[in-house]
């Protein structure tokens, strides 16, 4: 890192995180802090979406997923396009009709306040666990690749989003996330260029994706049917619909988002414009994954990509790392010229030829660094021998001009803070208002005055953001961080979606039956989980499911009740002073 | 407090609006959005492959 790039990393960071607590200054009650002043237009709404979701991890793993397994990871997003359209029209008017604050609220409204507390809990629990490793991912790899300590980055990057968050709440969260994923897009942008016009001259970007092509990266849909199969056509349309939906309509880190809006025309189109770009920004993502993967077949990549590790691997064992590092080399260069040769040969009777010659030459190449991460494991027992996390950030730090590297940092942790700080208001949001002011009124306290509820829900982020710094300190890496969040995602979300679905869809169904179903629904998929033998995405879709049946078979035995009051008025009676435009 | 019982008169402002509206121009638009970038994906794979 030179100064030039410490410099545009630090004006980036301070920069952003300044305007947004400036202009979102004067929180004046738990309203506000959960759902801003209610003027956020939809690009503003969009942005943040997309900011939220968007974490370090996005950043720092996709890359190495299209690195490593190519592009067919983008058909995780199929879904989400269908999901962004089934929430704009049938979750988002309903919130906004009631007037809720958070999506568990509406559970109260719909059901009865077991089923808030229920779908509260599994919000808390769920995203409680993740806020602690959006932290931790990108902490623990640039304190690796950079020689920066862990524990002061991991209390750095919390205490700075605890920071902006207590102080401006929602309305900070999004105005900041709306700078940083305009960095992000930037930063993106800089990266494919830069990678593109790294390759050798004789190498057009057509020829690129030949030679990833060739090598298996460009396999970007797959439509056979397969359970474990994480990632095929299926899996996104069905699984990860499911889960987007879930996430979108039910996650309050998301839902504050497109309720902070000026109406619900603009919250709506706000979600559809992330229905819009997230597959082409996920595409491009692994696109960079993938042509940083075609440039090392013409640049010497190190044998295994975490550095320190490797350094220590080659203190521990000399002479057997500089034997694989001397094979490696060999290994490079026969694949280096088997990929200007395919080049060459293309659009020639000899492609064929020169294909096979590519593959096997990539295979021994292949082969040998799965042999440096056999010796690292048995030169180091307690280290990881994964090193695809560190891959694109290898690149940046060796081959990315100065000044960009600070630009490209700065996305990284950008990314990282945009979706900690979603997770904390959330986080402080629910536990506020669902569970605090809400056991308060159950217990038959008079009304918290607007100053206590701000408060309390102050107190409660920055407990969370304690909780989050403390998880992150004591975590340990995971086998693919962004895996990580998504399994532990849909471990929940099946469940929490399979309620609100009873509760939009199944008119009849009442409180009880959904709650049989969803202790059901989580059951058997912790279960599920434990057993192995199906891919993630299906627990979301075997979750809702769970709960939609056994809550029908459940109801069928009830007695049906009889009907109540208007208790519309009441809902609305219950939320004074608002006046917001559901047009 | 709303407690374990279907309210009839809570359907209006509980259960969703009708899909179709005014809007669904804009959802068919974006179904088809998806359904062209999934052929230009597979069509990238066929070329690239």
């Amino acid at each position: 890192m030179t100064a030039l790039d410490w410099v545009i990393l630090t004006v980036t960071l301070a920069g952003i995180v300044s305007y947004g607590a400036w202009r979102s200054r004067g929180v004046r009650d738990v309203n506000t802090y959960v759902l801003g002043d209610g003027t956020l237009r939809w690009p503003t709404i969009g942005l943040s979406i997309m900011a939220t979701q968007a974490s370090a991890i996005t950043f720092i793993s996709t890359p190495a997923q299209g690195y490593a397994d190519g592009m067919r990871f983008v058909q995780f997003y199929f879904g989400l396009p269908l999901a962004m359209i089934v929430i704009s029209a049938v979750f988002v008017p309903v919130y906004y009709r009631l007037r809720v604050r958070t999506a568990y609220e509406y559970l109260e409204h719909r059901f009865d306040v077991r089923l808030r507390f229920v779908g509260g809990f599994l919000f808390l629990l769920g995203r409680g666990l993740a806020a602690g490793i959006t932290i931790y991912a990108p902490s623990i790899i640039l304190s690796q690749i950079l020689g920066w300590p862990l524990q002061p980055m991991i209390l750095a990057i919390g205490l700075i989003v605890i920071v902006y968050t207590v102080v401006g709440g929602t309305q900070a969260v999004s105005i900041t996330q709306k700078q940083q994923m305009i960095v992000m897009m930037a930063g993106l942008g800089v990266a494919a260029v830069v990678v593109i016009l790294r390759l050798p001259d004789e190498v057009s970007l057509g020829d690129a994706v030949k030679l990833a092509g060739a090598l298996d990266r460009m396999e970007t849909i797959t439509f056979d049917v397969d359970l474990e199969d994480r990632y095929n056509v299926w899996s996104g349309l069905i699984g990860a619909f499911f889960l987007s939906l879930s996430y979108f309509g039910t996650d309050q880190s998301q839902v504050s988002r497109y309720l902070s809006g000026r109406s619900l025309a603009e919250s709506r189109l706000g979600l559809l414009f992330n229905g819009m770009f997230k597959i082409p920004m996920q595409f491009l993502i692994l696109f960079i994954g993938v042509m940083v993967f075609v440039f090392y077949l013409f640049a010497r990549p190190p044998v295994h990509f975490d550095a320190p590790t490797l350094a220590q691997a080659r203190v521990a064992r000399p002479a057997e790392v500089a034997s694989i590092e001397a094979r490696h080399d060999e290994a490079f260069a026969a694949r280096r010229d088997a990929a200007l040769a395919y080049v060459a040969a293309r659009g020639t009777a000899g492609e064929e030829a020169a294909r096979t010659a590519l593959l096997a030459a990539a295979r021994q190449a292949e082969q040998v660094q799965g042999e440096a991460k056999a010796l690292i494991k048995a030169a180091l027992p307690g280290a990881t021998a994964r090193d695809t996390d560190f891959i694109f950030l290898s690149f940046v730090l060796d081959h990315i001009p100065i000044g960009l590297v600070g630009l490209l940092l700065a996305v990284i942790l950008c990314a990282a803070m945009s979706s900690v700080a979603s997770e904390l208001v959330a986080l402080g949001a629910t536990s506020s208002v669902d569970f605090y002011l809400r056991i308060r009124q159950a217990l038959g306290r008079p009304a918290a005055a607007p100053k206590h509820g701000l408060r309390a829900s102050q107190l409660l982020t920055v407990t969370w953001g304690g909780l989050a710094i403390v998880f992150a300190s004591t975590a340990s890496l995971f086998d693919n961080l962004i895996q990580a969040v998504n399994i532990l995602g849909s471990i929940f979300y099946g469940t929490i979606l399979g309620i609100f679905v009873v509760a939009f869809f199944l008119p009849r169904v009442t409180g009880t039956p959904v709650l049989v179903g969803a202790v059901l629904a989580q059951a058997l998929v912790v279960f599920l989980f434990f057993r192995g033998g199906i891919g993630f995405l299906w627990f979301n879709l075997i979750g809702c499911a769970v709960v939609v049946i056994v809550s029908l078979l459940v109801q069928a035995f009830l007695p049906r009740p009889p009907a109540l009051p208007d208790a519309t008025a009441r809902v609305i009676a219950s939320r004074p002073g608002e006046t917001r435009s559901a047009t | 407090m709303p407690d374990d019982r279907v309210l009839e008169a809570d359907r209006g402002a509980e259960a969703p609006p009708p899909f179709w509206s005014r809007w669904s121009r804009i959802y068919w638009f974006l179904a088809a959005l998806l359904a062209a970038e999934t052929l230009a994906l597979w069509l990238l794979s066929r070329w690239a492959t």
